[in-house]
């Protein structure tokens, strides 16, 4: 920039002197004026959008309360209808229903200097009620006048909304208390967050009780069960059946819903009662049963008369030739030999019919499908028509499962029944009745019917010829009571139960069918490892039967007791018998110490052997009996044996099996 | 005339109340402005007189609260009028009156700059540095002479540097102005002397000034015939109300004369002077008033001889030397009737002074509208025969 010549700085510094400088000029205090007009006039619009355009209402009143300023927000909370309602002046305090209020208010204000929050209902000016929230501050004018500055909100709307969700929420509240199931609501540890009045009632403990403690701890009895549900997470809805003593309930069905809402890991736990359920259930199988026992009772009844048939006709033959006096050796030992044919096939087929009628809670333990087949088979033999053939193909080794070998059979016979009548009595009738049944087991170490990932499976086909499923019902055939057969044939259940039992030992049960070809059934249980046979106690056994010790027989039967009687003094025991409970105690009391094996029956009149087990080792604690029982599986027969000192022996017996048994229970002496 | 950059000419004055009592009206006044709170500024001499009681009543008597700054000396420093400034400033006041002399009123203009403007007062140095309107101002003076009262100056001490500053705009004209002759009643003889020679400094310098008009001839001719004609009784009857008013008026006419047409050489002298030595302004002024003229008279022989009529010396048939002649001879006959007769030297300049007092001097704004351009040298011989 070119320097200003002398000449032209005294130019400028002279005009500026005498006042004609560029920027000179008389003091005025009007530019300034101006900039601070602009900057009130921006401030005073900004607030008093706010104030115009604000939802709540606001005001200034004196502290007397007369309103002196507002903005049309407040004008609208206390008169809704008409905008020219004040003409005069007015007060806030008179559109509170509460009279009192405002002395309230003001002894507030003036102790805390303002007022937060205040809930209350104003009348308006058309004399309509609205809920309003009141916030006000006690306040100064800049010349040191009290005042007071409030804001008012109509909250008739949200109140009304808050009061719909307390009514929804007591509704929804009131729909989960009514349920007869158990709801417990869970945090993704397992943690209870809230729980119904049923669960209330079961657990006779109130929300606080609960809620924050672990919901395994609470229902301890199903604690593995949500362990494990709290482990997996898994995001299926489960359900489970569980029976315990101690819980709440004898049968429990509990399902884990997870919430789906809000990506939460919450879950509702829904507890069912469903005693009533399962027994009827029961009911239904045993009844089932019955009709299925009395279906084969035709068949084995016709057996045992023809065992018992041989073995009277031998009997009479032998009592005959003795009497004239011409019972040769021979003889004698060939007619023995058929009454203990028959007597053992007789054997057989009783306790395969005492396995049927057991009692229901599945009793799992290891069974071989082999022997499981073939012993159904010769219980069904004799119900199947002769034109029939049966091809049996069995597994190369034992097929071991875990399993109700009674229910298992039951699954079996029902099977065989169906393939029976489908292959005769359901024919048309035009049809030659016959067929052939086909049944075999085979191992499957890659089956991909489980949901667990078990590939181990033993499989049991049962394929007929007969008159086979039509497609349209074949979905239906395993609901209960579903049946094709005419009433007295069939109570619809056996596949219904097949199913349930089935199910019940982790397996699968298909059914495919061509009509007019067959049908085939396909079962698959899992496998189970082969063990070691229990060896120990046979070792025991010394083959020469001999024994020395003292022994009291306690039996009603003549029978029985001389048999037994005859067995164990030939085997050169000392024998003591009474034919009563209390005769026999009587004798034992005597001969006591001398008496080293009780042989105990169970079934006797007057006092059953249970009630002379308890006589006997209230007397002497170290008493050793032998209980003979036909059922094993009666109730009062198992409480007993599972005590001290006792020893089963089925019946019938025979030399050689009492004999062993009771020189087993000898060597422990 | 040596040089002449306008044609234009501007006047700016105060609203003036002139006339016995006017100060009465500092309450009234200051409420006009819609004040609360005003800072007054007085000196400890006219507090001591009672002249500040009588303003804090009128104050009062309008319930204008008052914070009061006294502590003013002769020639008023930049630490004093930042003191005051802050007392503004602190005490939460709108408005500033002063009551008092030259220093005084010199002060209150200075610390109004301050107030609204902020930084330090020796950032306004100069001509038109001012950007932010001061808040109002109501000044009483109390002697005649000065002319702050009415004038765009304010003259501040820089101690440190020992010179002083001149703050020049129309921004710091004076709002009102009560110029009541009845304060000056208590001048002493010799204060009436010097600010009344001051006055005809003004006037004269005023008048001569390159930058002078028609609007400001007028005041300045009648400020100096008034002088001329009361001053020495003035002197010697300090308690003749009548002419103190005359005096009173003369100050004023030669205030609004020398504001807007600006002055001379005497000042620019006297500023250095004032400066370097913390003489009395009007002393300073009385002292080279005549040689400034011998040495202009020259250049505006024309203008000085009305200056001369003015003073009723016969000039008809005068030759120009003879009018400057008898016009030396005259002031320095006022001045002695007055009591001012001494030169430099007794007021402690000696030669070695000289240099630098004519270099602060030949920087003084002042001599733009000297009639006569004076370069150093000038000024140098100027002080040597004021010794």
């Amino acid at each position: 920039m070119k320097k200003p010549s002398d000449q032209g700085r005294q130019e400028e510094l002279f005009n500026q002197l005498i006042g004609l400088g560029a920027s000179s000029k008389a003091k005025s205090h009007y530019p300034d004026l101006i900039l601070k007009l602009k900057e009130l006039r921006l401030e005073k619009e900004k607030y008093q959008s706010i104030f115009v355009n604000a939802n709540e209402g606001i005001f200034r009143a004196e502290t007397n309360g007369r309103v002196i300023d507002m903005n049309p927000a407040m004008l609208s909370i206390l008169c809704e209808k008409e905008a020219g309602c004040f003409n005069s002046d007015f007060y806030i305090q008179q559109f509170f229903l509460d009279s009192f209020l405002w002395s309230r208010i003001l002894i507030d204000l003036e102790k805390h200097g303002s007022v937060f929050d205040f809930e209350t209902i104003i009348k308006q000016f058309h004399g309509e009620e609205k809920w309003v929230s009141v916030n006000l501050i006690l306040s100064k004018t800049s010349d040191g006048q009290k005042i007071i500055e409030g804001i008012i909100e109509n909250i008739t709307e949200r109140k009304r909304a808050v009061d719909e969700l307390s009514r929804t929420k007591m509704y929804l509240h009131s729909i989960v208390d009514s349920m007869p199931s158990i709801l417990i609501g869970i945090d993704s540890s397992g943690f209870v967050t809230s729980l119904n009045k049923q669960a209330r009632l079961v657990t006779g403990k109130n929300e606080n009780d609960v809620v924050g403690h672990s919901i395994a701890d609470i229902f301890s009895e199903y604690g593995d069960f949500f362990n494990e549900y709290l482990s997996t997470k898994s995001h299926e809805v489960t359900s489970k059946k569980i029976s315990s003593s101690s819980a709440p309930y004898r049968h429990a069905a509990i399902t884990i819903y997870p919430l789906v809402q809000q990506n939460s890991e919450e879950a509702i736990v829904r507890i069912d009662d469903i005693t009533a359920i399962e027994e009827k259930e029961q009911q239904l199988q045993r009844a089932q049963k019955m009709q299925m026992t009395g279906q084969l009772a035709g068949g084995i009844a016709h057996d045992f008369n023809n065992y018992l048939t041989g073995s009277l006709g031998a009997v009479s033959l032998l009592k005959t030739f003795m009497e004239s006096g011409r019972l040769t050796d021979d003889m004698l030992r060939k007619n023995l030999n058929l009454i203990e044919d028959a007597s053992k096939k007789s054997a057989k087929m009783v306790r395969q019919l005492l396995t049927l009628s057991r009692k229901q809670d599945p009793n799992l333990s290891r069974c071989d499908l082999n022997t499981l087949m073939n012993n159904t088979l010769d219980l069904f033999h004799s119900s199947i028509n002769k034109n029939i053939s049966i091809n049996c193909k069995l597994a190369d080794q034992s097929a071991y499962v875990l399993a109700d070998s009674g229910q298992l059979e039951q699954v079996l016979l029902n099977l065989f029944v169906n393939a029976n009548h489908a292959m005769t009595i359901m024919r048309p009738s035009k049809e030659d009745w016959g067929g052939t049944l086909e049944i075999d087991i085979e191992r499957n170490q890659n089956w991909e019917g489980a949901s667990d990932g078990t590939k181990d499976f033993w499989i049991i086909r049962v394929k007929d010829s007969g008159i086979g499923i039509p497609k349209s019902i074949l979905q239906e055939v395993f609901n209960p009571f579903f049946t094709t057969k005419a009433q007295d044939q069939g109570t619809g259940l056996g596949l219904s139960t097949a199913y349930t039992i089935i199910q019940e030992h982790n397996g699968s049960i298909d059914i495919q069918s061509v009509p007019g070809e067959g049908t085939e059934v396909t079962i698959a249980l899992p496998a189970i490892d082969e063990e070691e046979k229990e060896s120990s106690i046979t070792e025991l056994i010394d083959h020469n039967l001999q024994g020395d010790a003292n022994i009291l027989i306690i039996d009603d039967e003549e029978i029985v007791m001389e048999t037994a009687s005859s067995i164990l003094s030939s085997c050169g025991y000392t024998i003591h018998t009474a034919s009563r409970g209390r005769k026999g105690i009587e004798i034992y009391k005597e001969l006591y110490p001398n008496i080293d094996i009780v042989l105990l029956d169970m079934s006797m009149p007057e006092m059953s052997g249970k009630q002379v087990y308890e006589e006997l080792i209230a007397f002497n604690p170290k008493v050793k009996v032998i209980l003979a029982s036909g059922n094993l599986n009666d109730p009062r027969v198992q409480e007993v044996v599972q005590k001290k000192n006792v020893t089963f022996q089925e019946k019938p017996f025979n030399f050689q099996t009492l004999a062993e048994t009771v020189q087993k229970v000898d060597k422990v002496r | 005339m040596e040089s002449n950059f306008s044609s234009l000419r501007k006047f700016v004055s105060p609203e003036i109340i002139f006339g016995g009592g006017a100060r009465k009206l500092a309450g009234q006044y200051v409420a006009h402005f819609g004040a609360s709170k005003t800072l007054v500024v007085s000196d400890p001499g006219v507090a001591e007189v009672g002249w500040l009681q009588e303003i804090l009543q009128s104050l009062e008597q309008e319930q204008i609260a008052c914070a009061v700054y006294t502590d003013v000396s002769p020639n008023p420093r930049e630490t004093q009028v930042m003191a005051a400034a802050r007392m503004y400033l602190d005490e939460g006041c709108d408005t500033i009156v002063a009551i008092g002399g030259g220093s005084a009123m010199d002060l209150a203009k200075a610390a109004a700059i301050v107030v609204t403007n902020g930084g330090h007062i020796l950032d306004y140095e100069g001509v038109d540095k001012i950007r932010q309107a001061v808040p109002p101002l109501v000044l009483i003076p109390t002697t005649a002479g000065s002319s702050a009262d009415v004038s765009q100056f304010t003259i501040i001490t820089n101690q440190s540097e020992r010179v002083k500053i001149a703050i020049i705009s129309k921004t710091i004209v004076p709002d009102v102005a009560l110029i009541d002759p009845e304060t000056t009643l208590t001048m002493s003889p010799k204060l009436t002397a010097e600010t009344g020679i001051d006055a005809l400094v003004h006037a004269i310098e005023a008048f001569v000034s390159t930058a002078h008009s028609p609007l400001t001839d007028i005041h300045a001719i009648e400020a100096i015939k008034l002088i001329n004609e009361h001053l020495p009784s003035a002197v010697q009857n300090p308690s003749d109300y009548l002419i103190r008013e005359n005096i009173m008026r003369a100050s004023m006419e030669a205030g609004l004369a020398f504001s807007n047409a600006i002055l001379g050489a005497v000042h620019a002298l006297a500023h250095s002077l004032g400066g370097y030595m913390d003489l009395p302004h009007g002393e300073c002024n009385a002292i080279l008033l005549e040689n400034v003229i011998d040495f202009n008279f020259e250049t505006a022989a024309d203008r000085y001889k009305i200056i001369a009529e003015a003073m009723k010396i016969p000039v008809k048939g005068m030759t120009s030397n003879e009018v400057k002649k008898a016009m030396m001879a005259h002031i320095i006959e006022l001045k002695k009737m007055v009591g001012i007769s001494h030169k430099l030297e007794r007021v402690g300049v000696t030669k070695s002074d000289i240099p630098a007092l004519a270099g602060k001097a030949s920087k003084d704004a002042c001599l733009l509208t000297n009639p006569r351009k004076a370069d150093r040298r000038d000024i140098e011989v100027l002080y040597e025969e004021a010794l």
